[in-house]
């Protein structure tokens, strides 16, 4: 299981190279109108796609558990469901090539930061257990990669009339940003609430009670009423364009808090997770 | 007097309490909520923040959970879900039910069955068919994804309230093998007018731990026996997996159990006292310590647990609280010794457990609301309504479109079944 563990640091230190270098090469491609250059990092992606889940299966082996507890699982899965959302995208629709140039930077912070934070394995405390935790964790990391690829198309859309991202190839028209990023703000909020309820269920199971405006629970579902507000207030008040994408990055900005910060409040229930 | 129910259920109104509730769960979240924390982590909170504390403590914000006006802003939250809701279903019946939009727009040329054969190939289903109009949809069940989700928050909101207000909870503490005959008194209990009742005598029958190698715990489960009348049914609690019975439910505590000392102690004044000394549980190979100390009379004293030999090959260590100068009295069952000034037999070990019991209604209710709420959620993401609407009228045929929800996504569908035909028919 060590020897798993030892194996799994490099196996991450991989993919995260793959990553770099996807990352420069589609940033470089796309703003020197180099398509050959894009493709090649693509395929980079792909690769270390593939090498990230072979170094998180290592972890799952060497850890015991699944890579959901501390900073370094937490980020490194993050950045996984991330790249692989992505790339399933780009398989069924190519218009979403133009958002690589926004999500393999982010992919490449999220492992970087995972890797930087330290690989120490924890043991799952016993109430860190059973199917409802697997299903709260696992729609929080899909909430969150949706997320992700929905700030950066409306990030995309807020900076779209900038020099830089203005001469970025293969990116939709203003329109077409707005409306995906609409569109993935709709699957964050699916997702991110289901995550909170299945939360809530676990919390039954296994603290007695399903609700107790712990301060991570309060701000998960501070985050869900913000993106609640945001897809009514675009589907009925017709609030669009920059107001839509600067209330998204609100949105944002509370889900990483959510999901990254509160868990260092002492009064949490959730204080053992992420640290 | 009509105007202000209306203002209370609109849409504006929900969208003003969302932010509303959110903001006070950003400021419950922040400052140190007096029902969630300890009291030395609401000081050092006031002494971080003077100013912001004074304001907390005039505003009533160190419990904004229970505070009237926030429950008051759920409650008219809830109002206007309800009556969200009820507006949902009606628009959704009426588009469920209904003939369809007029179709307006012309399409010069087109044939009905082309644009049916590509309509189909789509995967719309055509609905009806009257007097020269055909009606073909896609995801029809989608115009009942709002609905869906918003009776789902509805449940939950509605039921959690109930559950809320309905559960009562108390702390039973056992000994191993010891026997709770209705209506004894419970270690702690949330309301004494009103506490849990079995209503059947209950026995703790034994804990069962397992450890990672690393001495962390991996499986915790308590054995209870349950009298029916006639005879004691066994049943089984653990961490994760609570017992559910009698309208009770019973949570095993994870590191609330371990082992126990019986002691007799004779006190400065002969008077006998029967104590037992609790020692949370520990990893194999480890000595562990009261937590707190135990007075008796006016004097204290705390222990320590060595079953393993570690320190001193007999378990029990017993010193004046507080002085860690003192050498600790080592015992094993059955001896007896002088601790600050008290006679003190170790008469035997026990084991000892405290379990959650709570009174509530069913929480299926509850568990049923997320489902629909998970099931409108991706009904609203995954199923988006189409219609398309054909009437054939002295050989034009005109044509009606429309996409429930993120209407631009589908326009490229829309022409793929009407072709070029649609944006030259678009203009007129």
């Amino acid at each position: 299981m060590e020897q798993a563990l030892v194996l799994e640091i490099r196996v991450h230190v991989a993919a995260l190279a793959l990553y770099a270098l996807a990352a420069g090469l589609v940033l470089f491609g796309a703003t020197m109108s180099k398509p050959r250059l894009t493709k090649a990092g693509h395929i980079l992606a792909l690769i270390g796609l593939a090498i990230h889940t072979v170094a998180l299966g290592l972890r799952w082996y060497g850890a015991g558990h699944g890579p959901y507890l501390t900073r370094y699982e937490v980020l490194s899965s993050n950045a996984w469901v991330t790249m692989a959302f992505v790339q399933a995208l780009s398989l069924r629709r190519r218009r979403s090539e133009g958002l690589a140039v926004f999500v393999y930077p982010a992919v490449l912070l999220l492992l970087g930061l995972s890797i930087y934070t330290g690989p120490e394995v924890k043991m799952l405390p016993l109430t860190f257990r059973g199917i409802w935790l697997v299903l709260h964790v696992a729609f929080y990391f899909v909430a969150f990669a949706a997320a992700i690829l929905s700030l950066g198309y409306g990030v995309l859309h807020l900076t779209r009339s900038t020099r830089f991202v203005g001469r970025l190839t293969g990116l939709p028209d203003a329109a077409a940003l707005d409306r995906e990023s609409y569109r993935f703000a709709g699957l964050t909020f699916s997702f991110w609430g289901i995550g909170m309820l299945a939360g809530a269920i676990w919390a039954y199971y296994s603290w007695g009670r399903f609700w107790g405006w712990d301060p991570v629970e309060t701000w998960s579902l501070v985050t869900w009423f913000v993106y609640g507000i945001y897809l009514h207030a675009r589907r009925f008040y017709g609030i669009k364009g920059r107001k839509a994408a600067l209330l998204l990055v609100f949105g944002f900005v509370l889900a990483v808090i959510s999901l990254f910060f509160t868990s260092f409040l002492t009064t949490s229930l959730h204080s053992e997770y992420f640290h | 007097m009509r105007r202000i129910p209306d203002i209370l259920t609109s849409r504006r109104t929900s969208i003003a309490l969302m932010a509303f509730v959110a903001v006070c769960g950003a400021l419950g979240a922040w400052i140190p909520q007096a029902s969630l924390s300890h009291d030395d982590i609401a000081v050092t909170w006031q002494q971080k923040n003077p100013l912001i504390a004074r304001i907390a403590d005039a505003l009533g914000l160190y419990a904004i959970f229970e505070s009237w006006w926030f429950l008051a802003a759920l409650a008219m939250f809830a109002v206007a879900l309800a009556v969200a809701t009820g507006r949902l279903i009606r628009a959704a019946w009426t588009l469920w039910r209904g003939p369809g939009r007029t179709p307006r727009t012309l399409l010069p040329g087109a044939s009905v069955e082309s644009i049916e054969a590509r309509a189909l190939h789509a995967g719309y289903r055509s609905r009806t068919e009257s007097s020269g109009r055909h009606v073909f949809s896609r995801h029809r069940l989608g115009v009942w994804a709002s609905s869906v989700l918003h009776i789902g928050m509805l449940l939950s909101l509605v039921w959690a309230a109930l559950l809320l207000g309905a559960t009562t909870g108390a702390i039973a503490d056992f000994s191993l093998g010891e026997v709770r005959e209705p209506g004894m008194q419970y270690y702690a209990v949330e309301d004494a007018a009103d506490p849990p009742e079995l209503g059947v005598p209950w026995r703790f029958d034994g804990m069962e731990a397992t450890t990672w190698s690393s001495g962390v715990l991996k499986e915790v489960s308590a054995t209870l026996s349950f009298y029916d009348g006639v005879s004691w049914v066994e049943r089984t609690s653990s961490v994760n997996h609570p017992l559910r019975i009698k309208g009770h439910t019973i949570y095993t505590q994870p590191g609330e159990f371990g082992d126990a000392a019986l002691l007799r102690v004779i006190d400065a004044d002969g008077a006998e006292h029967l104590i037992r000394m609790d020692f949370y549980f520990i990893e194999d190979g480890q000595p562990t310590y009261t937590d707190a100390p135990y007075t008796i009379g006016e004097t204290s004293i705390e222990g320590r647990w060595d079953p393993y030999g570690v320190r001193d090959s007999k378990p029990l260590g017993l010193r004046p609280a507080g002085d860690s100068a003192a050498e600790p009295v080592t015992l094993a069952p059955g001896d007896t010794a002088q601790v600050a000034g008290l006679d003190v037999e170790f008469v035997d070990t026990a084991e000892w457990a405290r379990f959650i019991v709570q009174r509530s209604p069913s929480v299926l209710p509850l568990f049923l609301g997320f489902a629909i709420i998970g099931l409108g959620s991706l009904m609203l993401y995954a199923w988006i309504p189409r219609e398309l609407v054909l009437e054939e009228t002295d050989g034009e045929v005109r044509y009606s479109w429309h996409a429930a929800r993120m209407s631009r996504a589908y326009v490229s569908e829309r022409d793929a079944i009407l072709g070029a035909m649609a944006d030259e028919g678009e203009g007129r």
